[in-house]
């Protein structure tokens, strides 16, 4: 038993592709009773389990298949005709075919579950149907078969068959991949079964002209594919005027190119091998559900890495259920909505923009997004007053948010359903994306973007400090040159929270060189080269190293392609000790040997702590450039107050560390070369002489400092942290005004209290 | 120090030896993957001290460590950078920047002597006819750089 256990996997993996085969035979079947191809191509795949079951001694396997064959045969040869009842009591035997595999692979054995009342089934209805009729697609049937298919079941013993059976493949190997096989090959191999089953004894499985091979393997072929790419690099740079080393370097280096792309062509695989179950599973969700549901698939053969098709899988499997179940309504609805009594489900794929689009789209009834823009707001996702305001498709993004489909009244009323959060979090950990379309009464669309790959990526390698860093291209919307002075992308905070005003928004920006430690005085500030990125909710910028020309006056695009470039890379993983920082989601090799890091922005933006994008946060981008003379920076004080200071008079941002700071009599000033800033605290100020209950101490790491000129004075206000510089949403108001501040305003929907710059200056 | 690591240590016969300052440190042998000469490494920051940088190999990324910190031994100074003997304690390979590779030496298990010093790093000690040699335990000692903190974690602000 110990060999047969080698063969036993091979007939697993063999039969379980067979059965996705058969699933999708009896579904064309259903729709076009009596097709001898189909009826043909079920017998053989029936045929061949219950041969295999036979000799690896798997009796139920054996019998269940004997009396799925019977009945088959009886179909085949038009002793009965596919009813209801005969398709449902096939696919049940489909199923504990599924189920006895499964239980082969799991445990070895056929398991404990009884099938004979299954096999006594199949015989009643083969027995029952026995009344000869002779409906009329069987009758076209007959000559067909007689032609392509010397009766299997015919002959006495089952060692033939299959190698008539498996004839058509032996011939599809040689001439082109054919699926289905094709009658003229089957006919040829008719006319010799005997020299065809002496020239391929070993089981070919039918229409495949593939093989099998390790993924590990397939994995190591790709590392030594890189080596050489390496090697071929070194080649490269030795000096030589050798006309024959040129030449055969030449080769070598086109050689290379080619099997680094086939190479890599080997992780793909059609997403067929995840769309091949669906019409299964819409055909018995629907008949579950009381619909007629049509599917159609287009684009099957695109293709996508396979550990990401894996990834894939229950996301879509989880919305087409929610299509049939939710979506799709009752026949006897769709009459009345004068729709067609069955329902339609595409389901689509296609590259879009080096990346692969999946489209679900059902005609059902749509979502009521009235009723989701009511839930939003009962949830406390949005305030009630900018739901109003929002376009419907952005109403439908709540459906995303975690708990909010598990909601019965949203799930009963507009019918998207449990776990859609669950779907687009899966979605996302493989760097994919989910869009919702939907119009009430006419139906949903949704369309699934996934990177074609994970392990290869396009990435933008950028300079910093003498090193080279990747960033994932799909999370990078543009690139910016830092400007000095003027208009455009001008620094905006400058300590704790720098910032860039683009297009009305103010992005947060990180200091790539400071953040990861590099350099302590970032030499970015001044002529380095701005990545917006956007990830998940967030998007901020990346301030890393401009061009080497950088300095020079007239930067422009070719600039900015210097300092960083487009190359497609090969993601590496970096082990566990580094993963652990959360900066870096692995390492590449570039062309030229060096290693280079890539830098993981989810990481970075949580490290960074900076903050998610609110939903909100737009309008007020817009509302600045309508009035740019309203800003303030918004800053928390030590005890954890929100305040705000007018913009224009702040000075500078800086950060004092605790010995900086001195005691001149009563006050304190901080040192700055050999003049001295008076200092006073925010909340002192706020506090306007009062005792502060519970302040935290000063903290080592030094004291935020708003520096600000008010009428010719310099004052420097301790704060805790700068939160961000944003515009008014509204007029100043004064009646709220208490010690230490002019008034309250409201700042990205907060209200804020403005502290009084002037009174503060006059008491210095 | 319990006698499990020197019941391992038993185990291994070959050791592979190498100079880390003035010491002389070996590991088993049978987990050496490679020696490499001395390459430009790419620096990872924000990374443990020890961690040195990255080199590929083999279609691999592999992070190059310094003995020496772990160790607490001092590193010899003014020459050329050592060689990278490559390990793998486990599914991850490892660098480690050594300042001189040593020959292979048959060990008998029975001459291992339990290590004498305070370093959890070291299974056991032989002494060879010149010199002492400390018997490493790699796996720990690549343990003990996670748990250190980062070398250049202290980010200055942005002032």
């Amino acid at each position: 038993m110990g060999d047969n256990s080698e063969f036993i996997g091979e007939f697993l993996v063999e039969s379980t592709e067979n059965l996705d085969q058969l699933d999708r035979d009896l579904l064309a079947l259903e729709a076009e009773p009596g097709d001898p191809q189909r009826l043909a191509s079920i017998f053989r795949t029936v045929h061949t389990i219950k041969g295999n079951s036979g000799f690896f001694g798997f009796s139920k396997l054996g019998a269940l298949t004997h009396s799925g064959e019977h009945l088959l045969g009886r179909l085949r040869d038009g002793k009965c005709s596919l009813d209801d009842r005969i398709t449902g009591t096939l696919y049940s035997m489909v199923d504990a075919v599924r189920s006895i595999l499964q239980a082969i692979e799991a445990t070895g054995t056929e398991g404990e579950q009884d099938f004979r009342e299954l096999s006594r089934q199949l015989a009643a209805v083969a027995a029952e149907a026995a009344t000869p009729i002779a409906e009329e697609p069987v009758v076209r049937a007959e000559p067909d078969r007689t032609d392509q298919e010397p009766s299997a079941a015919e002959l006495p013993t089952a060692g033939p068959a299959p190698v008539v059976a498996e004839a058509p493949a032996v011939k599809a190997v040689v001439a082109a991949p054919v699926v289905p096989p094709s009658p003229p090959a089957a006919r040829a191999a008719a006319a010799l079964p005997m020299e065809v089953g002496a020239a391929s004894p070993p089981a070919i499985p039918p229409a495949e002209s593939t093989v099998r091979v390790d993924v590990d393997l397939l994995a190591s072929i790709l590392d030594l594919v890189g080596e050489l790419v390496l090697a071929r690099n070194e080649l490269k740079s030795i000096e030589t005027e050798d006309p024959a080393v040129l030449a055969a370097a030449q080769r070598i280096n086109t050689v290379t190119n080619a099997l680094q792309e086939t190479a890599v062509k080997t992780r793909m695989q059609p997403v067929d091998h995840v769309f091949s179950r669906f019409p299964r599973t819409v055909r018995d969700l629907a008949k579950a559900c009381g619909k007629e549901v049509a599917l159609t698939v287009d684009g099957a053969d695109t293709e996508l890495d396979r550990t990401l098709i894996e990834s894939i899988r229950d996301p879509l499997t989880h919305l087409i259920r929610n299509a049939i179940d939710h979506g799709i309504e009752t026949p006897a609805a769709r009459l009345a909505a004068r729709k067609p009594r069955a329902g339609r489900v595409s389901l689509r794929a296609f590259h879009e923009s080096g990346r692969v689009t999946i489209e679900l789209a059902d005609d059902g009834g749509g979502i009521d997004v009235e009723r989701v823009r009511e839930q939003a707001v009962a949830r406390g996702l949005v305030a009630a007053a900018q739901a109003a305001g929002l376009a419907d498709d952005e109403v439908l993004q709540f459906i995303f948010e975690p708990g909010f489909s598990t909601a019965r009244e949203v799930t009963s009323v507009s019918g998207r359903g449990v776990g859609m959060d669950v779907v687009r979090t899966n979605i996302e950990a493989i760097g994919g994306t989910v869009e919702i379309h939907s119009q009430r009464g006419v139906g949903t669309t949704i369309r699934v973007h996934v990177p074609l790959t994970l392990a290869i990526m396009p990435a933008l390698v950028v300079h910093l400090a003498g090193e080279r860093y990747a960033i994932p291209q799909a999370a990078v919307s543009e690139l910016l040159p830092v400007r000095k002075t003027g208009g455009g992308s001008r620094i905006e905070g400058l300590a704790d929270a720098p910032v860039m005003r683009i297009r009305g928004r103010l992005v947060p920006l990180v200091f790539l060189d400071a953040f990861l430690g590099l350099r302590s005085a970032t030499a970015c500030r001044e002529a380095g080269t701005v990545v917006l990125v956007r990830v998940d909710d967030r998007e901020y910028g990346l301030v890393v190293d401009g061009s080497t020309g950088s300095g020079q006056a007239g930067r422009g695009c070719r600039d900015l392609l210097e300092s960083a470039s487009l190359s497609t890379i090969v993601v590496k993983p970096i082990g566990g000790v580094l993963a652990a920082l959360g900066m870096y989601s692995g390492a590449t090799v570039l062309g030229d040997g060096g290693v280079v890091l890539i830098l993981d922005l989810r990481g970075i933006a949580r490290a960074a702590e900076l903050p998610p994008l609110e939903r909100a946060a737009e309008p007020h981008g817009e509302a600045e450039v309508a009035a740019p003379g309203e800003r303030y920076l918004v800053c928390h004080t030590r005890v954890g107050r929100r305040v705000a200071l007018p913009l224009a008079d702040v000075v500078r941002l800086e950060k004092y560390r605790a010995g900086d700071v001195q005691r001149a009599g009563p006050r304190r000033v901080i040192r700055r070369g050999d003049s001295f800033t008076p200092l006073a605290d925010a909340d002192w100020l706020l506090a306007a002489g009062r005792p502060i209950p519970d302040r935290p101490a000063e903290p080592e790491s030094g004291v935020n400092v708003v520096v600000v000129r008010v009428s010719g004075t310099e004052l420097g206000i301790a704060v805790e942290r700068i939160i961000d510089v944003v515009g008014a949403e509204s007029a100043l108001q004064a009646t709220l005004a208490g010690a230490g501040v002019t008034g309250t305003i409201a700042l990205a929907g907060q209200a804020t209290e403005v502290l009084d710059l002037a009174a503060a200056v006059s008491g210095v | 120090m319990t006698s499990a690591p020197v019941a391992a240590a038993a185990r291994a016969r070959r050791w592979c030896s190498f100079l880390l300052g003035a010491e002389c440190f070996a590991v088993d042998s049978g987990i050496v993957v490679e020696v490499l000469r001395s390459r430009r490494l790419t620096r990872v920051p924000l990374a443990a001290r020890g961690i040195l940088g990255l080199v590929h190999l083999r279609g691999r990324i592999v992070p190059v460590i310094d003995p020496a910190e772990p160790l607490a031994v001092s590193r010899r100074t003014g020459a050329n950078p050592g060689p990278h003997l490559v390990i793998a304690p486990g599914e991850d390979w490892y660098g480690l920047l050594v300042d001189e590779m040593l020959e292979v030496i048959e060990i008998p298990p029975e001459r291992v002597e339990r290590p004498t010093g305070g370093t959890e790093l070291v299974l056991g000690t032989f002494a060879a006819a010149d010199r002492l040699v400390h018997l490493l335990d790699p796996e720990r000692m690549i343990q003990s750089l996670v748990r250190q903190r980062p070398a250049t974690g202290t980010r200055p602000s942005g002032v």
